[in-house]
């Protein structure tokens, strides 16, 4: 069964860093992850470089040992931490940034803008009309119009029979 | 919207369908009659009736496509196509301001490089007309495999983003794709059909220029009583040696046949499904398809929707013109023989499909024809197979008279009874007479140069026509396959095209053709001893062309032949020469800003912060489903990604809050075969 550790990782009340806290290979590891992750979001070099100082100073307040939840709080504080960068979510943070060239600057919302540029459907009907489809029935049809050009014939020339 | 009351063009089109079936049924049985001379002394009676009545129907199908040629290199020579006073053409206008067409591309599991590259292309063809305002663009999704689903989305944001088209280019995708394309077309009627008065259907595969699209506005405009406008699009853009032939016989032979089709249709013209212009309010009012009653593959839903719509648009009073001397419209055309044998296979079953309405109340006259046409383009395969065999047995039955092959000879034909050699004649004429009206036309009007010069030009016929002679026999059997599979309640299902230049290997060529092949091979010796010299030569096109099915089917499926071909200025068309801008910027470096999904495309959307970011963006949270999405989260996470089903990975990603959930909790797991799992060790 999957356990998840993100959401005790967003809990506010860490202890202060101590910089000069040696770190474990096992951070080394987990923190060039989560360098892979900065790097598929195109921050500026001064929101990297923060981010980068924030995570590590995060991995050294770190009391707990069990790998599982170094791991869940230190992404979880990763995602903290870029949040902070839009208004406190970082899933619109991921998208203002996935955006940015065409996303305007005073975009809060940026997937409500994204949605807004989608075009809102506006319903009709659109249901298949009757079809008479009978060979009979289309065969009276052509015996009818044949008639009728028959008789229209026969007034337009009278050679072939009497006009009434 | 209610349809114009005056069709000028009504009287001028009977009278000319008139003639057209005249021209059509009087050579046709007066060849049939004097075929009944020859026949009657020497054959049974049944053979006889048999044989005349399969000859009188084949010869006029083929009597049908030469006089639609032969009109249309008249028309074509008197320098216009539009023959008729009140022409749509001559009536468009431009466009009110609030005037919008959508133009949609339906796709389903198709390659986005390649759709977005033509969606691309349009866009940017428009834009430089400066007309932008009046068009928005659709790329409608049918697709069931999640790693076509995510690709194209991504695709999408990426091209909007690199145009700078959101809100101007739509991405949406069907999560249940009920009646294939022509379902795909009517939900978008149904959701969006109110916002626009136009839409321009286009393939997959299908490009149209910019300056084509704002004149079928325009036409549109100055036309309340036109409900569809079709163009004719070019094949253009393959380089293997079996497209690169089809390519050419189509830019060669098509305007004629082209012109010869909008002489005899005006306002009753076809539809092909793409590559034109309707509108929206009648369609969706009155192009809905029937369900035919019965099982597939007769009954159930039409396969080949396109001469349906065009027959339901014309039913309800409105017009159809084919417009082929519009230009600016392109596709591309199945890249081997077992692509377009695939192709047929659909068409063939759809076209039979049409025989079914054929009785339908109120249905024009024109759009009748056209389903009985469509379905003898298929019928027409058994019923010469048929008259092979009825020739057979006349053969036998000559044999055992004591006939001699040198009564067969080419020498001795015509010295004492010169019907036979008319008839061949006649057949030969009709059947190679549009291809000599085609070069005569080009060489005129001096275009011979845009297919290599006249020298190329000719050799190209010529290798052509031995090509098309050559596979006849094979397609003849693979299309009756078709027609008895269809007939005997075998379907097929709807599948995605083959867009690229793949090369069929010999294996694939020896289980598709290895039969034919051997059935080929094996009469090349048993019969001649059998036959006699000249009675097998008359065969002998017939023989080769099944015994060399399997080495045709490889070697022309070739893109070295191909190219090979074009270096030597063989099977040129005007588009190789001088390509328009449009299909230059399908190359690949108009395209190089698509992101680059490598491996598994859900994992990548899991994964990815900012590809999970733009799909999370693009779903909606379905609350009813999350019982589901959460034991699915949590098999992703214990047992990996791989072990999902292709259903179990289209649910998650049709939730934006499992996604956004996969996301945290991959990043977030540390043990290391769970997170090579997902690609991040």
């Amino acid at each position: 069964m999957y356990v998840d550790h993100w959401q005790s990782g967003s809990a506010a009340d860490l202890p202060l860093p101590q910089a000069t806290d040696p770190m474990t290979a096992e951070d080394v590891v987990l923190l060039s992850r989560m360098e892979t992750y900065l790097s598929r979001l195109p921050f500026d070099d001064a929101q990297r470089l923060w981010l980068q100082a924030e995570l590590a100073l995060q991995l050294r307040q770190l009391t707990v040992d069990d790998p599982a939840v170094r791991s869940a709080r230190a992404f979880a504080a990763l995602q903290n931490r870029i949040a902070t960068l839009h208004r406190g979510d970082e899933w619109e943070a991921r998208l203002a940034l996935s955006l940015r060239p065409v996303l305007p600057a005073e975009i809060e919302q940026p997937s409500r803008w994204l949605r807004g540029h989608q075009m809102q459907p506006q319903r009709s009907k659109m249901a298949s009309v009757p079809m008479q489809r009978s060979v009979s029935a289309f065969l009276q049809r052509q015996t009818q119009s044949l008639r009728e050009f028959w008789n229209r014939s026969r007034r337009l020339v009278p050679f072939f029979g009497n006009v009434r | 919207m209610n349809r114009h009351p005056t069709r000028a063009w009504e009287a001028l089109s009977q009278s000319r369908r008139r003639w057209l079936t005249a021209l059509i049924a009087i050579p046709a049985v007066a060849l049939g009659v004097l075929l009944q001379h020859e026949l009657a002394l020497s054959q049974p009676l049944w053979l006889e009736i048999l044989t005349i009545a399969i000859f009188v129907l084949l010869f006029a199908w083929i009597s049908a496509g030469f006089w639609t040629a032969l009109v249309g290199f008249f028309v074509l020579l008197q320098g216009r196509t539009r023959s008729i006073a009140h022409d749509p053409e001559e009536l468009r206008r431009s466009p009110r301001p609030d005037a919008r067409v959508a133009v949609i591309m339906p796709i389903y599991n198709e390659d986005p490089t390649r759709t977005i590259a033509g969606l691309q292309a349009c866009y940017r063809s428009v834009q430089r007309t400066g007309k932008l305002e009046h068009f928005s663009f659709f790329l409608l999704s049918d697709s069931r495999d999640p790693q076509s689903w995510v690709n194209e989305e991504l695709a999408w944001a990426s091209l909007c983003e690199e145009l700078n088209a959101f809100g101007r280019i739509h991405y949406r995708r069907r999560p249940v794709n009920n009646h294939a394309k022509s379902g795909n077309v009517a939900d978008f009627c149904r959701r969006w059909g109110k916002q626009y008065e136009y839409m321009v259907v286009l393939d997959a595969d299908s490009v149209m220029a910019g300056d084509t699209l704002y004149r079928m506005l325009e036409i549109m405009e100055g036309n309340p009583q036109v409900g569809i406008l079709q163009t004719q699009p070019v094949s253009v853009n393959r380089s293997t040696l079996y497209a690169r032939i089809q390519q050419f016989s189509q830019r060669l032979y098509g305007p004629l046949f082209s012109a010869g089709l909008r002489f005899w249709q005006l306002g009753d013209g076809h539809f092909i499904g793409h590559n034109a212009m309707i509108r929206v309010a009648p369609f969706t009012r009155h192009c809905a398809l029937p369900i035919l009653p019965g099982r597939a593959p007769l009954g159930g839903q039409l396969l080949s929707h396109d001469f349906v719509e065009a027959a339901l648009m014309a039913r309800a009073g409105w017009e159809v013109w084919f417009l082929p001397e519009l230009g600016g419209s392109w596709e591309e055309s199945p890249p081997t023989l077992i692509d377009d044998l695939k192709r047929d296979r659909r068409w063939a079953q759809g076209n039979m499909q049409h025989l079914r309405l054929l009785a339908a109340n109120r249905l024009r006259s024109a759009h009748r024809f056209l389903f009985i046409n469509g379905a003898m383009s298929f019928l027409a395969a058994p019923l010469w197979g048929i008259f092979l065999i009825l020739g057979a047995i006349s053969g036998l039955i000559y044999w055992a008279h004591g006939g001699s092959s040198d009564s067969m000879s080419l020498f001795h034909y015509g010295m004492d009874n010169p019907l036979p050699v008319w008839l061949f004649a006649v057949t030969l004429t009709f059947l190679l007479g549009p291809k000599l009206l085609a070069v005569l036309w080009l060489h005129w009007s001096r275009q011979a140069k845009y297919f290599g010069g006249t020298g190329a030009m000719l050799l190209g016929v010529i290798l052509e026509s031995i090509f098309a002679i050559v596979l006849a026999p094979v397609r003849m059997v693979f299309h009756s396959i078709f027609v008895v599979q269809t007939l005997t309640g075998r379907g097929v299902k709807w599948g995605a095209q083959v867009r690229g230049d793949q090369e069929t290997p010999w294996r694939v060529a020896v289980r598709q053709f290895g039969a034919l092949s051997l059935i080929g091979v094996s009469f090349l010796f048993a019969a001649q001893p059998f036959l006699g010299f000249w009675h097998f030569a008359w065969l002998l096109p017939i023989f080769l062309g099944l015994a060399l099915s399997v080495p045709l089917a490889v070697f022309t499926s070739r893109s070295s032949w191909g190219l090979w071909a074009r270096r030597r200025r063989l099977f040129l068309i005007p588009e190789e020469i001088q390509a328009p801008r449009e299909l230059r910027e399908l190359g690949s470096e108009y395209v190089d800003f698509l992101p680059q999904v490598e491996g598994d495309a859900f994992i990548a959307t899991v994964v990815d912060p900012r590809f999970n970011a733009v799909h999370a963006a693009l779903q909606r949270d379905r609350a009813g489903l999350w019982g589901i999405t959460a034991a699915l989260c949590n098999k992703a996470l214990t047992l990996g990604p791989a072990e999902l089903s292709r259903r179990e990975r289209n649910i998650l990603l049709s939730d934006r809050q499992a996604m956004l959930t996969l996301h945290r909790a991959v990043w977030s797991q540390h043990e290391p075969e769970k997170l090579a799992a997902w690609g991040l060790l």
